[in-house]
């Protein structure tokens, strides 16, 4: 069975304790066999999102600063 | 010289009317009376029939032209009594005509009034669209700036070491979500 991807987009690289906590809080939730991929993105400005195939969990300062322009308009 | 003269002519005038013999004075008269039957049978009946004739045609044209006269005013009556009534009915046609005018007058300005309340109205609404669009214009440029502000301003402050605590704080939130 092929293993599935999960790819993590941030301004700056994880730490290794980062990416262990963040890896096995995936696992957690969708299970093994995952390949996770990061992703260098300074136009996210902080935090980062996982991007599953089509579900994303968004969790970066860009997601934050564009929810408040939406609620400004 | 005188006397003698007329003693002669008395004495001549005296031998005529003894020649004139009682026959020739019937036949005078009797010619002179044909001459009278002839003339009035030839000349005095045709010249009265003549002036009977044309005193008839004169009557005739005194009756006619008294007739005439009689239908001229009787037309000229009946023309006054026309341009009266043309005249009723030029005033009546006047006075219709202005009244028409005036609901016309009246129509057309209350019709130009509506027109003016609903362009008035169009202009209100499209004012306030116009209003509401500018608003919502600047509100978006505020948004905009006030936005590419704070993410300059977040890219300046968000250093490596911030983020960490910012990604920290993400793999709590995502702990939490399961």
């Amino acid at each position: 069975m092929e293993n599935k991807t999960i790819k993590i987009v941030s301004a700056h690289q994880l730490s290794k304790v980062q990416q262990a906590k963040l890896e096995k809080s995936v696992i957690t939730n969708h299970g093994e066999n995952l390949d996770f991929v990061y992703e260098i993105d300074e136009s996210v400005i902080g935090g980062f999102k996982i991007v599953d195939g089509y579900d994303v969990f968004d969790a970066t300062v860009l997601s934050k600063v564009i929810s408040i322009k939406k609620q400004i308009k | 010289m005188n006397i003698q003269h007329l003693i002669m002519a008395e004495e001549a005038s005296q031998n005529l009317f003894d020649q004139i013999s009682l026959q020739d004075i019937l036949i005078i008269m009797v010619n002179v009376l044909i001459l009278f039957a002839g003339m009035t049978y030839l000349m005095y009946k045709p010249v009265k029939k003549f002036i009977a004739t044309r005193a008839g045609e004169i009557e005739k044209i005194v009756a006619e032209n008294k007739m005439f006269q009689e239908e001229i005013k009787d037309s000229k009556v009946a023309l006054n009594a026309e341009i009266e009534r043309v005249k009723l009915e030029a005033g009546r046609m006047n006075q219709d005509a202005l009244d028409f005018a005036e609901e016309k007058r009246a129509e057309i300005i209350l019709e130009a009034n509506k027109q003016k309340e609903k362009i008035i109205e169009v202009a209100r609404d499209e004012a306030l669209l116009e209003k509401t669009k500018v608003e919502n214009e600047i509100k978006d440029i505020i948004a905009e700036v006030s936005v590419e502000v704070c993410e300059s301003i977040l890219k300046q402050k968000v250093t490596s070491s911030v983020d960490k605590g910012l990604i920290d704080e993400a793999i709590k939130e995502y702990e939490n979500k399961k």
